[in-house]
């Protein structure tokens, strides 16, 4: 079985890869690499909870520069 | 902007950089802006507590000089922004100094005020941060790639949406989504070190 993506692994990781999510954990049970990718897909998820959380300030932010011609 | 560092700016400042200083404006106006509220000044002493304190800060004042060893940037901001606001409220008439009058104008005085005060001030720091990181980043991938991001994270868009609109795999906006988060995992680091 090839190594797993992000995609695959975000799924696991959120629980919501359904009966596909059993193949892909018994990979990830064998492949270091899948798991050191699962990891820092764990640390990304809570990078991107704050992301969401401060959406309304990003999203401003980012009017500012579009109008700003930054 | 290319991504530099508080003590880069600060250094620059020193210099006399004029970029620097626009930099700095637009960076710290809006926390300053948040704290001198929370201290209840109102919006014309406001802005005289940004200029000042923006001053400040390009002055490399003798006063309030930041050394990196004695602590963060961002207890030395609040500190200037808290002193040159009750410089502020100390010349107000004295009508005007009661804390009746403080917390109608919106002052956060008591003990659980001081706690959401530093919640606040925390808060604005995150966001702060976070956004500084995500400028650092965005020259850094492709258009696409920040594209996918700023679609599926800051606009909330639907992955498959995102994919149709940007004609690419579900799989690569994920991609996308996480090769972005994780620079800015490395820049949010280097930024609270530095900061």
């Amino acid at each position: 079985m090839k190594c797993l993506n992000e995609y695959q692994l975000e799924l696991l990781e959120t629980d919501k890869a359904g009966v596909r999510g059993y193949l892909w954990r018994r990979h990830l049970d064998v492949c270091r690499d899948c798991r050191d990718k699962a990891a820092e897909i764990r640390e990304n998820l809570t990078l991107a909870a704050a992301v969401k959380n401060a959406r309304h300030h990003l999203g401003a932010g980012r009017e500012r520069a579009t109008t700003s011609g930054d | 902007m290319s991504f530099t560092t508080r003590a880069t700016l600060l250094e620059r400042l020193g210099q006399g950089d004029e970029v620097a200083w626009a930099d700095l404006c637009r960076l710290y106006t809006p926390l300053i802006r948040l704290r001198a509220g929370d201290r209840g000044l109102r919006d014309a002493e406001k802005d005289d507590v940004i200029q000042e304190v923006l001053l400040t800060l390009f002055r490399g004042n003798k006063t309030f000089r930041y050394d990196r060893c004695k602590g963060r940037f961002r207890d030395y901001l609040k500190k200037i922004v808290d002193c040159r606001a009750f410089d502020i409220l100390r010349k107000r008439r004295p009508d005007e100094k009661n804390w009746d009058t403080l917390e109608r104008e919106g002052a956060l005085l008591s003990s659980t005020d001081h706690a959401r005060m530093e919640a606040a001030w925390d808060q604005a720091w995150q966001e702060h941060i976070l956004g500084e990181a995500l400028r650092g980043v965005r020259p850094e991938v492709s258009e696409t790639t920040y594209q996918a991001f700023e679609m599926v994270m800051i606009d909330a868009a639907d992955p498959q949406l995102v994919a149709d609109t940007l004609g690419i795999s579900v799989a690569s906006v994920y991609m996308a989504k996480h090769r972005v988060l994780s620079r800015v995992r490395s820049l949010v680091r280097s930024l609270e070190n530095d900061l």
